[in-house]
């Protein structure tokens, strides 16, 4: 590296923004020559300077009071999506849904249901214990790297248990357990890569459509929502886990 | 907490708001509606990004869309009519030429002298100056903020750090804080002619 070349990449060598190789190169130029050293010298004394320099300016308490005000009052975009979705589908179609609707079980299970279904079957313990949702929220968010959403199980026999993190097919998940009298659920929570979802009995409720699958005389009922795949596994039988749904979610 | 971890950034965000708009009171709206943009996306916040990043990109956006809005390019354009008169009177070794490397004259400068220096510098090489050397923001992550490629945040900031300096230097010039050599010898900061230097700026109120 010769000085011309030292001129143009001494700032990024200060930064500390050069690749290894060419900091190399550049630290072996600036052993040898006296005048780049010192131009190395000037500009991290200058960068210094300015950075010293730099009045501090806190914010006044008067805006911080008034942001704080504006958060509370700022609902969370996913949510209010959410509450149209779910509150808005009656109980009365819930139910005319339960009955009317026919399976016919598909086989050809994607590995990922296959996977979901094995680890509710192991029962694994969970990592998190707490029957809140917005908590079993919050410890998700430094532990994937999507916003785990959960849908509103808060209305009648339905409780949550805990949570920990899993892997599906080699991608990050949410597990949830939950628990109705008797019966477990596994609900799995991961990014929606796509996929048809077609090929299995569904149907569609508002904007969302259900469908289901069964496996090893487990049940899955699929769904998907704001770019995240939902998988809930239980012990019930197709029927059965549908009114669960359909009942939970017309709330 | 989300909330929490958002608040923590609020005096950072409310200074480059501050240099951004240079009035207090749309740094303050500018500020406020980042908050509220922030919480209404917090879902598209990616955990283990940078949290500062995502607020300040946020901020950007609101400012330059409120630019777009108001079609108010005020500091942009003043700011790039002086780039022109900045870069046609500056010269690679012209600060070389009047000044030994030794000298580090901005040491003796004032906190004011570096903002109002910065301030007249044209926007978009003071913005990576406030990212990369005020706020600490990698290159990459200051090219994300601006929207930008990272090799124009290295030449911005390689250029803006040199207009910034010559700056600077004349300004320490003029108001003696450093002497030009066949002058001779230069004198010590005077604290009493940055006092009178400051009441002569703030004079022209109004403007």
């Amino acid at each position: 590296m010769d000085c011309r070349e030292v001129d143009k990449f001494l700032q990024v060598y200060i930064d500390g923004e050069l690749d290894e190789a060419d900091r190399r190169r550049l630290q072996e130029h600036l052993y040898d020559c006296k005048s780049c050293r010192a131009a190395a010298d000037y500009e991290r004394r200058f960068k210094q300077a300015v950075k010293v320099r730099w009045p501090r300016s806190a914010a006044p308490d008067s805006l911080k009071e008034r942001v704080v005000e504006g958060m509370a009052q700022t609902p969370r975009r996913h949510t209010m999506r959410r509450r149209l979705v779910f509150s808005s589908v009656p109980a009365a179609v819930a139910l005319a849904l339960v009955i009317t609707f026919t399976w016919t079980v598909t086989s050809g299970f994607s590995p990922l249901l296959k996977e979901a279904v094995l680890q509710h079957s192991t029962e694994p313990p969970v990592e998190v214990s707490t029957s809140d949702r917005s908590t079993v929220e919050e410890w998700f968010r430094k532990k994937v790297d999507f916003h785990v959403a959960l849908p509103r199980f808060g209305h009648s026999r339905v409780s949550l248990v805990g949570a920990r993190l899993s892997h599906l097919a080699e991608r990050q998940a949410a597990l949830v357990s939950y628990r109705s009298g008797g019966d477990r659920f596994s609900l799995f929570v991961l990014t929606d890569t796509g996929g048809d979802l077609d090929g299995r009995r569904c149907k569609k409720i508002e904007s969302t459509k259900f469908c289901i699958s069964e496996q090893r005389g487990y049940t899955v009922v699929l769904w998907r929502s704001r770019g995240l795949m939902y998988s809930l596994v239980g012990d019930s039988d197709p029927r059965e886990m549908l009114r669960v749904i359909a009942a939970e979610l017309s709330h | 907490m989300f909330k929490e971890a958002i608040l923590a950034h609020l005096d950072a965000l409310y200074g480059l708001a501050l240099r951004m708009t240079s009035q207090p009171a749309e740094a303050e709206d500018l500020v406020q509606n980042t908050y509220v943009r922030a919480l209404r996306f917090r879902d598209k916040f990616e955990t283990g990004t940078n949290l500062k990043a995502w607020l300040f990109k946020m901020m950007v956006n609101l400012f330059i869309n409120r630019y777009r809005r108001e079609k108010r390019s005020r500091s942009i354009s003043e700011g790039a009519e002086r780039h022109d008169m900045l870069e046609r009177g500056f010269a690679r070794d012209k600060l070389a030429a009047t000044t030994a490397p030794e000298e580090y004259f901005f040491e003796k400068l004032f906190s004011d002298d570096v903002v109002q220096a910065l301030d007249q510098l044209p926007h978009y090489f003071k913005m990576v100056i406030l990212l990369v050397d005020i706020n600490e923001f990698s290159y990459a992550q200051a090219a994300d903020i601006l929207e930008i490629p990272v090799g124009t945040v290295m030449s911005r900031l390689h250029r803006g750090r040199r207009l910034l300096r010559e700056s600077l230097y004349s300004f320490a010039l003029e108001e003696g804080y450093i002497r030009t050599k066949e002058a001779g010898g230069e004198q010590p900061a005077d604290l009493e002619r940055f006092r009178e230097r400051k009441r002569r700026l703030k004079e022209p109120a109004g403007e």
